[in-house]
């Protein structure tokens, strides 16, 4: 599934949503590649009987990597990522089932800004990441 | 002014860590490490996992993904003997001496400024930018601020990056 858009956005518009569903398998996955030893992310006992949580927790940095993979999905061919900011405001376990959104908030002269959530899907406002990636647009982008 | 440093999470001796830097051995990217990062996060693009696609897009060889240099940033601390690692399985890393039982990842801003590919040598280098302590909620926090930066091979600068660790 792509989530290209079919053409420039304009402030105000939003973007094509992203479903996410981390299982414990992708989590493992993403420790393994990013070399993350820690047990919360793969360890259920350890994460929900000696810290807590419902589950073992999606990784912040994941959160993030998923923010820029739908930046770059957005505007593939036509924008580029400059930079992304962002930051966790509650916890995501394996089995939760989310949904990505953007919206374009800002337009300048070499591109515009998307602010992204990160949210529970039975709930909007059960957000977990929030983020804010500023594309350039490329030059030789057709309009 | 001098806060009671009994109700704060760092100890006295952290405030001379600010400053303190590290250079981590380089990191070779390979068109292998980029697919795994592209599996484990589910990106699909083929310039990222194939190198005729990436070729024919007009890259020297497999792309990585933005993001990437995230299991960079993660890996390079971390190669450190099993014994040395915390019973949680974290690492050190940098930290300055608290009294601190759990860290959290706080605020990441990151700018791009050149794309990174298959056959490059990332060197990152991370420095303890500021530290704050605040009371929370939950009680005394620190935020430990770095910044991080990645060479490549010629020592330009590919990814720049401020990371805040929460310790409470």
């Amino acid at each position: 599934m792509t989530l290209q858009l079919p053409a420039w956005p304009a402030v105000g518009d939003d973007l094509p949503q992203k479903p996410l569903a981390p299982t414990t398998v992708q989590l493992f996955l993403y420790s393994s590649v990013t070399w993350n030893p820690h047990r919360i992310h793969y360890d259920t006992e350890f994460a929900t009987e000696v810290e807590g949580y419902g589950g073992v927790l999606v990784q912040g940095p994941l959160l993030g990597g998923w923010i820029l993979q739908a930046a770059q999905e957005w505007f593939r061919g036509v924008g580029r990522v400059a930079t992304m900011r962002h930051r966790s405001v509650a916890t995501a376990v394996a089995g939760d089932s989310l949904v990505l959104r953007g919206r374009v908030t800002d337009a300048s002269s070499d591109g515009l800004d998307v602010e992204v959530s990160i949210a529970k899907t039975e709930d909007e406002d059960a957000v977990v990441c929030r983020g804010t990636v500023h594309i350039e647009r490329k030059a030789d982008a057709d309009e | 002014m001098k806060q009671d440093s009994s109700r704060n999470v760092l100890d006295d001796s952290a405030h001379e860590w600010v400053g303190r830097s590290v250079t981590y051995d380089s990191y070779p990217v390979t068109a292998m490490d980029i697919k795994k990062y592209c599996i484990a996060v589910g990106i699909e693009d083929p310039v990222h996992l194939d190198r005729d696609a990436a070729v024919a897009a007009g890259h020297p060889h497999v792309v990585a993904p933005a993001g990437y240099h995230m299991a960079i940033r993660h890996t390079v601390p971390n190669l450190i003997p099993l014994m040395d690692l915390f019973p949680d399985g974290g690492g050190p890393d940098l930290t300055p001496p608290s009294r601190a039982s759990r860290r959290m990842a706080g605020e990441s801003s990151m700018s791009f400024h050149s794309d990174i590919h298959a056959g490059d040598v990332i060197t990152v280098t991370k420095t303890i930018a500021s530290l704050e302590e605040k009371v929370g909620r939950a009680g005394p926090l620190a935020f430990v601020t770095y910044d991080l930066d990645y060479r490549d091979a010629d020592g330009r600068s590919v990814v720049t990056e401020t990371y805040v660790r929460i310790l409470r």
